[in-house]
């Protein structure tokens, strides 16, 4: 294997050695190596020895001119063998020419005899070349050296790069195709053993002097070394076909690659820069609505504020005005030559006319003073409020004991009940005791205590009055030690029910005229929309008895006309 | 030649890759280049805008706060209730307490007077005549002139005469008989109530304007009454009976009717003569008594006893 492998190297490094350093030897090794081949082929075609070593020769001659073309996939034995074939065909040509000029017509006569000496495989012959140039070149390259160069099996495997086997199955192969392509020129009888024997016949052994006018020939006619840029074209040239295009796409990758990067940079800086643009968009986006928001909360606000600017200058001017007019309006009060103000809502009155005016109604359960009260006693809120405190306190004491103590009887005391009564209720309530009293006395103190001596006495003549609507009436100061009663019932007149009710207590007594009783069903609609309780709450009976009489009343109305009111 | 060919087409095509990538590199280099040019637009764009916002922002916050502060001392000021009413404007009694409040006016700031609102003297009682002559006291609240009294206690004067003399040509007298010791009546003259209204209530408007005259003559009414100034013609004819008790008792007892109004009471020094027969009787109860020739009960004897 290792001398195959050597002499297979050698080839390709021969030639190598040759073109690079001028070898000689390497060529001459080379030529040593498949004179026989060359020799062989050209002689066969030729038949002449001179004309065979010519053509071997010009053969290697044009090896050693082009051996920088060579690669190292390339076969040698292969190219040698066409060369030989194209140089022995050329040299034919020229022979037949010359012949034909110097009329050999003998030589001829000899070679139409040939054919009836030579034996079966000998007709193969002529068709030898064409057989072999028909085959693939790694099937002729293994028959030129199997059978040319005398290559064992073995050192065939190792030239052509397979193992021994597999030279055998491919030189056969080979030969059954040579066998093949005979038969389809008509030699049926050609088989791969005539094809084999015409492979044997046909090589011959070169002189041994040939080689070495052929190296000396060839030297001649070679090229010179090549060094520099021709060595490094030689080389290239050198390349196997994987080579140079490896070669060629490394080269080509090189720019491709470098723009390719940029291709992938540019594409990157621009998805950066969309991304940045999108970006950017985006926050315009936002910051245009938000813009327009504050634009729109600003202008409201700027609104807001010359609204409340302009409120402050009129109020501000409202304030002056409104300060001057008190001071006029103050001044015309209490000028010494007081008129009366027709333009002005209030009026001077002296205090000694107090005594002489009368106030109707001025307290209300459950402890309101009336406004009219207020204003004609001057007082001040702070003193509206203790004093409406203190009769509240009055109130509610006088209600709990009446509530306590109030009961229905069916035996009017001091109300009158007519006869003609279809329904009624009496609630009486006897006298209440001292704590009544002692309520009026405290109220009283406390009223003294607020108002002061000069006020005091307008209100203490109120309460010293009696009467049906007077404050001391009102106030329940009697209750102490008069009983009082309420009486109320119901008529019927004219088909309609009418509620009525009185009260006495001590000297004083009132009584009301009727009511539609319909009008205090729940959902009543009353005509002018007036507050039927005011039937009770005008005259300002206790809260107790007057709550027992709104439902004495409710439920009576409920009961005699139905829970919703008539239409 | 193959190997030339394959190093045309090996060039060939990485000349065609090579040129199909610079082509879409230049087009992706001018696309980048006008984003770029449309980024750096946007982002000066935003720049300006970011300002714009800040600057929106200090204005939104500085007018809030501004704002807040106006609302404030607006509050605070609190000027709503501070408003000048107009002439004749009828006022809530919380406006009016708020307006005195404001004032100052209150019962120990005014001295020797009170300051009250127009619509309280409407909503008070007081005597408006005394006898045929306006009352001190409805003078002093309406701040009558001595010309407006003058003009007035004239035209009343000239209207009780005329009373008087329609009241003593048209009064008709009962004798007494029983326990009546005195019994009088008028009739109704519709007619010459409606002269005399007209005349009273003409004389005081022109005098005194509608503001104080419309409140004198709401304190007049009950003299109008007693003068057949109201319901004219509608009521019953006024009457006066003065009755003694029985069983030795010397009290008096009086019932009147006027303007269907019935009143029932004791004659005392303190009850007031009935106003429709004062002009007939100028003297009111000891006229009256001499008159027809009774005695007063004992309570006039204390009462001179005690004025003496």
């Amino acid at each position: 294997m290792g001398k195959g492998m050597n002499e297979r190297q050698t080839d390709f490094e021969l030639l190598q050695d040759f073109i690079r350093r001028g070898n000689q030897h390497a060529f001459a090794a080379i030529v040593r190596r498949h004179l026989d081949l060359v020799y062989a082929t050209a002689f066969r075609k030729v038949e002449s020895q001179g004309a065979a070593q010519e053509i071997a020769q010009n053969v290697f001659a044009a090896l050693a001119r082009k051996a920088w073309q060579f690669a190292s996939d390339d076969s040698v034995p292969a190219w040698l063998y066409r060369t030989t074939l194209l140089e022995s065909r050329e040299w034919l040509r020229g022979e037949l020419r010359r012949r034909r000029r110097e009329q050999t017509a003998a030589e001829l006569g000899t070679t139409m005899n040939i054919p009836d000496e030579q034996s079966a495989f000998r007709a193969l012959l002529p068709l030898l070349d064409e057989a072999m140039l028909s085959l693939r070149e790694r099937d002729r390259a293994a028959l030129l050296l199997r059978f040319y160069e005398n290559q064992s099996l073995r050192d065939l495997g190792v030239s052509l790069g397979i193992s021994e086997d597999a030279a055998q199955k491919r030189v056969a192969n080979a030969v059954t195709k040579l066998a093949e392509f005979f038969q389809r020129r008509g030699f049926r009888s050609a088989t791969a053993t005539a094809a084999v024997a015409a492979l044997e016949h046909s090589a011959s052994a070169a002189p041994a002097t040939v080689a070495v006018s052929i190296v000396q020939t060839a030297m001649q006619m070679a090229p010179p070394t090549m060094t520099g840029l021709a060595g490094i074209l030689a080389r290239l040239a050198s390349f196997s076909k994987t080579q140079v295009a490896a070669a060629c796409v490394a080269i080509a990758a090189v720019p491709v690659g470098w723009q390719w990067q940029q291709h992938h940079a540019a594409n990157w800086r621009a998805k950066q820069i969309q991304l940045q643009l999108a970006a950017v968009q985006n926050e315009y986006s936002t910051l245009q609505t938000e813009i327009e928001r504050l634009r729109s909360g600003s202008q409201k606000l700027e609104t807001s504020i010359a609204e409340i600017n302009n409120e402050e200058t009129n109020q501000a001017k409202s304030a002056n005005e409104f300060d001057a007019w008190k001071a006029r309006v103050r001044a015309r009060l209490m000028a010494g030559d007081y008129q009366w103000p027709d333009d002005l809502p209030f009026v001077r009155i002296p205090k000694s006319a107090l005594r002489q005016i009368n106030v109707y109604s001025p307290i209300h359960p459950p402890g309101i003073l009336d406004s009219t009260a207020r204003e004609l006693l001057g007082l001040t809120p702070q003193e509206r409020g203790q004093i409406e405190d203190a009769l509240s306190n009055h109130f509610e004491t006088v209600n709990q004991l009446i509530e306590a103590s109030a009961y229905e009887t069916n035996k009017p005391t001091h109300a009158f009940v007519p006869k003609s009564a279809i329904a009624s209720e009496i609630l009486f309530v006897p006298a209440l005791g001292d704590q009544v009293k002692a309520s009026g006395d405290e109220l009283e103190t406390n009223l003294r205590n607020i108002l002061g001596d000069e006020r005091w006495p307008l209100v203490e003549k109120q309460l010293e009055t009696g009467g049906t609507d007077t404050p001391r009436r009102v106030l329940n100061l009697d209750a102490g030690k008069e009983s009082q009663e309420i009486a109320l019932w119901i008529q019927k007149n004219s088909e309609k029910f009418s509620v009525y009710y009185g009260w006495s207590g001590g000297y004083s007594s009132f009584s009301s005229g009727g009511i539609a009783l319909d009008l205090f069903l729940p959902g009543a609609a009353v005509p002018g929309g007036m507050d039927v309780w005011e039937f009770l709450g005008s005259r300002n009976l206790p809260d107790s008895l007057a709550r027992r009489a709104k439902e004495w009343i409710e439920n009576q109305a409920t009961s005699r006309l139905g829970k919703e009111a008539n239409p | 030649m193959k190997k030339l060919f394959l190093v045309f087409v090996i060039f060939a095509v990485g000349t065609s890759v090579f040129c199909a990538f610079q082509s879409t590199t230049i087009q992706l280099r001018n696309h980048a280049a006008a984003d770029l040019e449309n980024w750096q637009a946007q982002t000066q764009r935003v720049a300006q805008m970011r300002i714009e916002r800040e600057s929106l922002e200090e204005h939104v916050q500085s007018s809030t706060r501004e704002l807040n502060i106006l609302q404030h001392v607006a509050m605070s000021r609190s000027v709503k209730d501070k408003f000048i009413p107009k002439v004749g404007q009828r006022l809530s009694p919380a406006e009016r307490e708020k307006l005195l409040s404001e004032l100052g006016f209150d019962w120990n700031s005014t001295g020797d007077y009170l300051i009250v609102s127009k619509e309280t003297l409407e909503r008070i009682g007081l005597d408006g005549m005394k006898g045929s002559k306006l009352s001190d006291v409805v003078s002093e609240v309406l701040a009558i002139t001595p010309g407006e009294q003058a003009a007035i206690d004239g035209m009343t004067a000239q209207l009780t005469a005329d009373y008087k003399t329609w009241a003593e040509s048209h009064v008709h007298r009962n004798e007494p008989s029983g326990d009546v010791v005195a019994s009088y009546s008028l009739p109704v003259d519709a007619e010459f109530s409606q002269t005399l209204s007209n005349a009273f209530v003409g004389g005081v408007l022109g005098t005194l304007g509608n503001e104080r005259g419309n409140l004198l003559l709401d304190y007049s009414r009950s003299w109008m009454i007693s003068l057949g100034m109201e319901n004219f013609g509608t009521t019953p004819p006024a009457t006066m009976i003065v009755k003694r008790y029985p069983n030795g008792d010397d009290r008096l007892s009086l019932e009147t009717k006027q303007a269907g109004n019935t009143m029932r009471t004791d004659v005392s020094p303190w009850q007031p003569f009935p106003e429709a027969f004062l002009p007939l009787f100028p003297g009111g109860w000891a006229d009256l008594a001499k008159r027809e020739g009774f005695e007063l009960p004992k309570s006039f004897q204390k009462k001179d006893a005690n004025q003496s």
